[in-house]
């Protein structure tokens, strides 16, 4: 065996014995299954006018792009009079074959969720991002003389940001909040990581080469190496997987992406956003983080792994502990520390960003995001270390003279 | 055998701590999260159940006429007490009639709500003569639950799993085999022991359940109709409520021990821990999360719906919405569920057959000690009461609750649903909260200590604290809860508690606030709520940094030491309102014609003569009073130098600039005036 490509080979047994095995492959296809059940169904349910396509198409394909007074008023004409009837309560349920929906109810609410609301809140937004950057320069001022840099800082910071903002156009957005709030495929990765990575050191426990592979040279350094490393490609692998699922599915369900090549406060969500890059590049970025975050999670249940003397326990204690986290995330509010240090918490990367948060690191004003990538890194560095730690060769632990006298 | 299976499965692998563990957080979770079917129903319960025990039982004729008569009787006195409300606003009746016709009708009012809900049971009992009257509080709560248990289920997993999977990982199986009576025998014990385990755990948490539902809420007439029941009201089945119970016992027993035997068959199959754990977890419980609607499990021949015992005793209305017809789902008749029962058993069966193809034999075999994490149990907050530690001086008074005012800033409500700051040095106003990706709200109570000022979001949520130095806001105390959590697949528990107080400060660690004009002790580190039964009808309150004063139903003041508890009535001090400031408490004296009293704890002195006042205003300098409808008064502290100027309207706060506004109400409208504090010009704002 070569000696450059021993390394190499350690990694691809390591790969090989953690996840080419068959239960893998069946757990794998049968999540991914629930996965994409679990979406689609989701976006039926979502899309109220389905029945309607025909209808959403001839508008959609009119009024997209950019909004110009012409659309508006030929929006307007259609939907000024429901919205009167709507306002004295005097819409027609009834099923009404001159409606381009079912009635004149369904019609109102046609016209005012897909078109109507998003178009309004496109239009408006320079407005409101001008009004939120003015309010803020003179919050600015006001903390300048009450001497208080953090908030100075978070307020420049809004200026800075929200100057120059604005929505021209007017796209679908309703498929893309979905996306946004579809949390279930971070759940089945965390599980699925759980099952994968919670018998990675115990099962060398378990069956006793532990100390077998102790004595050997490349027994712990390179092993912990490798180990590392194949939780790593897993985590990509398995989360490209999975994320992309989701996307591809709503991508191909809703057939309209537009609203992906705008900039990401066209979701009313992000309407507080410190972010200014497009839709799709935020989903993108979502995935990265998420990614980072399950390595993250990976890690701690790596290291429970090397604690634990049964692969029962391993998984058990796993299972636990990111459960607990999960209900820290939920349940711990607003309190920094948590979202800076919980791993789950880059699992909801779009909390980070909903508004313009500043957190004090050592008295200067970071922004929440970074503040939690920041965290989660210096978790991530004292996991490893710990790993590394308890996974330390016999020729690495201090030797106690008495104990060698005594042998 | 069965013994020593017993044995390994509850103390050598802390089966019994899990067990205790589990109990213990899902007993937290039944008795801080179980809500009142119907929370006013619970509030008015004596009323109602004095009603009831007149109608209790099957419909009759006479308990129709018995409830018609009492509905007119109630809604006749209510009628009756509007228009004394009305007459008396108009003028036209009298103080003393006043009172003298509220006392009567208002105490016969207040059998109204408790008798309106039996009035609404009896709409619903007597559209069919199956149903009878009951309290249904205890009962549609006991059989509503139909979450799934999540714990309940991991806890089976994980205690079943092992069960074969130990033997397995440890390769001892096939020299097990190769005995003769083990190898016959010991798949037996081992199932029996889970099975017989699963059957007493479920058995008694049900029971615990009932328990707990009777002490609290009361199970009352276990033999009417399970039709009797709201919830239930178009179940085809007739049955009693003792049987439905029953029923929903067995469907439940039948889920659990479907569950563990299918736990049993993925570990004898698949051999590995991993593999089988997450086997189970995946096929029990990711079901509940994937699916919209548990009753989607209705029909199918698994362990899920079967968990829910009573999902198969209701049908669900059909109804049409706009243009998506809305699938019910409709209950199963009893050939139906003797069918699914039926099926759920065969596959059972088929199991244990499986099991007992691939058995091995059972060794006692002292293994390593596994590390178990042990769950961490969520302790309930001791119930400290109210009492606390002492604090420095701080005057507050509950009718200067919507200002603030220092050297620096002022904060005031402005009338469009908007609280001001004004920076006194630039003259810059700012509207509240001091973010600008905020929308400005409407923040009516403030308290100010310690060089912080605190108050509540105006959506009664959170508690907020603003640094008086560097204005930096921040959150204290947040009584907000996700509506959903776990990856928003779970509905979050317990109720969001919403806080409108009219006036709050802190105390400690407690913050006592007025909500309907009565007190309310919270713990904030606790979260535990107390009322402050001595403190009703409270009109307005103050506080010193030791004690609270308030007036009781005699309108006495009241001094409450907040830390040991006592109360002190001063009865000399009979006031309807009170001021505390600096030097001890001004108060208008009932007593005295409404005239200026000085109270500071020995005995009250009258200030001045003045009649019929209505409010008192303290700044560094003066005292000022709203005398009758149409005059503002002035006088120094002790009462001299009283001067008074024309003025017929409404001061609602003086600060410490040099003037105040006066708001006048005409017919039209509303006029504001500014006041100058020293020559006591009125000019129009």
């Amino acid at each position: 065996m070569k000696q450059h490509s021993s390394f190499g080979a350690l990694l691809w047994y390591e790969c090989r014995k953690t996840f080419f095995t068959p239960m893998m492959l069946v757990f794998l296809a049968v999540l991914l299954l629930a996965n994409g059940w679990k979406i689609a169904d989701s976006f039926r349910r979502a899309d109220e006018f389905d029945d309607y396509d025909d209808v959403y198409s001839m508008f959609y394909d009119g009024y997209l792009g950019e909004i110009t007074e012409e659309k508006i008023t030929h929006l307007m004409t259609i939907y000024a009079p429901l919205e009167e009837k709507f306002k004295s309560q005097s819409l027609n349920t009834k099923p009404d074959p001159s409606a381009w929906t079912y009635s004149e109810a369904t019609d109102y609410q046609f016209f005012h969720s897909l078109f109507y609301e998003p178009m309004k809140y496109a239009r408006e937004y320079q407005n409101y991002a001008g009004s939120v950057a003015s309010k803020a320069y003179e919050l600015e001022t006001l903390f300048r003389r009450n001497s208080n840099a953090f908030e100075m800082k978070k307020n420049y910071e809004i200026v800075e940001s929200y100057q120059s903002r604005v929505l021209p156009e007017f796209a679908e957005i309703w498929s893309w909040e979905l996306l946004l709030r579809y949390d279930y495929s971070s759940m089945i990765l965390l599980f699925f990581t759980v099952f994968s990575l919670s018998g990675m050191f115990v099962t060398e426990k378990e069956s006793d080469m532990m100390m077998l592979l102790r004595t050997t040279r490349k027994g712990t350094g390179a092993t912990v190496r490798a180990k590392l490393l194949t939780a790593a490609l897993y985590t990509v692998v398995a989360c490209a997987l999975f994320y992309g699922q989701d996307f591809l599915t709503v991508y191909l369900m809703s057939g309209r992406p537009q609203a992906l090549s705008q900039p990401v406060y066209i979701l009313p969500y992000f309407e507080n956003t410190p972010l200014n890059c497009t839709l799709g590049a935020f989903f993108f970025r979502s995935a990265l983080l998420r990614t980072f975050g399950i390595f993250l999670c990976g890690s701690l249940i790596l290291l429970v792994s090397s604690l634990c003397s049964q692969s029962l326990s391993a998984f058990f204690a796993s299972l636990v502990l990111l459960i607990g986290c999960v209900t820290l995330h939920d349940f711990g509010g607003q309190r920094v520390l948590i979202r800076m240090f919980n791993p789950v918490s880059l699992l909801f990367g779009r909390e980070l960003v909903r508004k313009q948060e500043f957190v004090s690191v050592f008295g200067r004003a970071v922004p929440l995001e970074m503040a939690a990538i920041i965290g989660s890194g210096l978790v991530l560095a004292m996991l490893i270390g710990l790993i590394a730690y308890f996974s330390r060769g016999y020729h690495n632990r201090i030797r106690r003279r008495a104990r060698h006298d005594r042998v | 055998m069965i013994a020593y299976e017993w044995k390994k499965m509850l103390i050598c692998r802390h089966g019994a701590l899990l067990i205790a563990a589990v109990l213990a957080a899902q007993l937290f979770g039944l008795m801080v999260f179980t809500q009142a079917y119907d929370p006013e129903l619970e509030e008015n319960r004596a009323v109602y159940d004095s009603y009831l025990a007149e109608v209790e039982g099957p419909l009759t004729d006479e308990k129709r006429t018995y409830m018609e008569e009492n509905m007119e009787r109630l809604s006749e006195n209510r009628k009756a007490l509007d228009q004394l409300e009305r007459a008396y606003s108009v003028g036209e009746v009298s103080r003393e009639e006043y009172e003298e016709a509220f006392q009567k009708l208002s105490a016969v009012d207040r059998d109204f709500v408790g008798f309106g809900k039996l009035y609404s049971q009896y709409i619903y009992v007597r559209e069919d003569s199956y149903r009878s009257f009951l309290y249904p509080g205890g009962w549609e709560t006991l059989l509503g639950d139909q979450a799934p248990q999540y714990l309940y289920l991991l806890l089976l997993v994980f205690l079943i799993v092992p069960v074969f999977c130990q033997e397995y990982s440890t390769q001892m199986e096939s020299l097990l085999l190769t005995q003769r009576k083990s190898g016959r025998d010991s798949w037996k014990t081992k199932v029996g022991a889970v099975f017989l385990l699963v059957f007493a755990m479920t058995a008694i948490w049900e029971l615990i359940r009932t328990g707990y539902f009777a002490l609290r809420f009361g199970l009352p007439d276990w033999n009417y109709s399970l039709q009797s029941l709201v919830r239930f009201g178009t179940t085809a089945k007739r049955m009693p409520l003792w049987a439905a119970w029953l029923l929903q016992l067995g469907l439940k027993e039948l889920g659990y021990l479907s569950a563990a035997a299918w736990i049993l068959f993925f570990s004898v199959m698949l051999r590995k821990y991993s593999a089988a754990l997450m086997a189970s977890i995946v096929f029990l419980v990711l079901p509940f999360l994937t699916v919209n609607a548990n009753t989607a499990f209705l029909r199918l021949p698994g362990p899920w719906a079967l968990t829910l015992g009573p999902i198969y005793l209701i049908t669900e209305e059909f109804y049409q919405n706009s243009f998506h017809l809305h699938l019910p789902f409709e209950e199963l008749n009893w050939m139906e569920l003797g069918l699914q029962v039926g099926l759920v058993g065969l596959i059972l069966l088929g199991q244990l057959v499986v099991i007992r193809r691939k058995s091995t034999n059972f060794h006692f075999r002292q293994g390593k000690r596994a590390v178990t994490a042990v769950l961490s149990l969520m302790l309930l907050g001791i119930l400290t009461g109210c009492g606390g530690s002492g604090e420095e001086p701080v005057i507050y008074n509950s009718q200067d609750a919507a200002y603030f005012e220092n050297e620096s800033i002022e904060i005031y409500q402005t009338g469009d649903f908007t609280t001001t700051l004004l920076d006194k040095e630039t003259g810059t106003t700012y509207l509240l909260p001091l973010d600008a990706q905020e929308e400005p709200e409407s923040i009516p109570e403030f308290f100010a200590k310690d060089g912080s000022l605190y108050y509540l979001t105006s959506d009664g949520t959170e508690l907020t604290r603003m640094d008086l130095r560097t204005l930096q806001e921040r959150v204290v105390v947040s009584w907000q809860k996700p509506y959903k959590w776990f990856f928003g697949l779970m509905d979050t528990p317990g109720e969001t508690k919403y806080l409108y107080p009219t006036g709050f400060f802190l105390h400690g660690n407690r913050m006592y606030y007025a909500q309907n004009s009565e007190m309310f002790c919270l713990d904030l580190l606790t979260g535990q709520e107390e009322p402050l039964p001595q403190a009703k009808s409270v009109l307005n309150f103050s506080y010193d940094g030791k004690n609270l004063y308030y007036t009781d139903s005699y309108s006495r003041l009241v001094l409450l030491d907040l830390d040991t508890g006592e109360a002190r009535t001063v009865p000399e001090v009979v006031t309807s309102y009170f001021r505390l400031t600096e030097e001890g408490v001004y108060y208008i004296n009932q007593q005295d014609d409404k005239s200026i009293w000085f109270w500071d704890g020995e005995s009250p002195r009258k200030l001045n003569v003045l009649p019929d006042c209505s409010q008192i205003f303290w700044d560094e300098q003066y005292l000022w009073v709203q005398a009758g409808e149409d005059a503002l008064c002035r006088m120094d502290h002790n009462g001299d130098n009283l001067r008074c100027v024309e003025l017929s309207g409404y001061v609602s706060h003086i600060g410490q600039g040099d003037s105040f506004l006066a708001t006048v109400f005409h017919e039209e409208g509303s006029e504001v005036f500014r006041v100058d504090k020293e020559t006591l010009e009125i000019q129009p704002e």
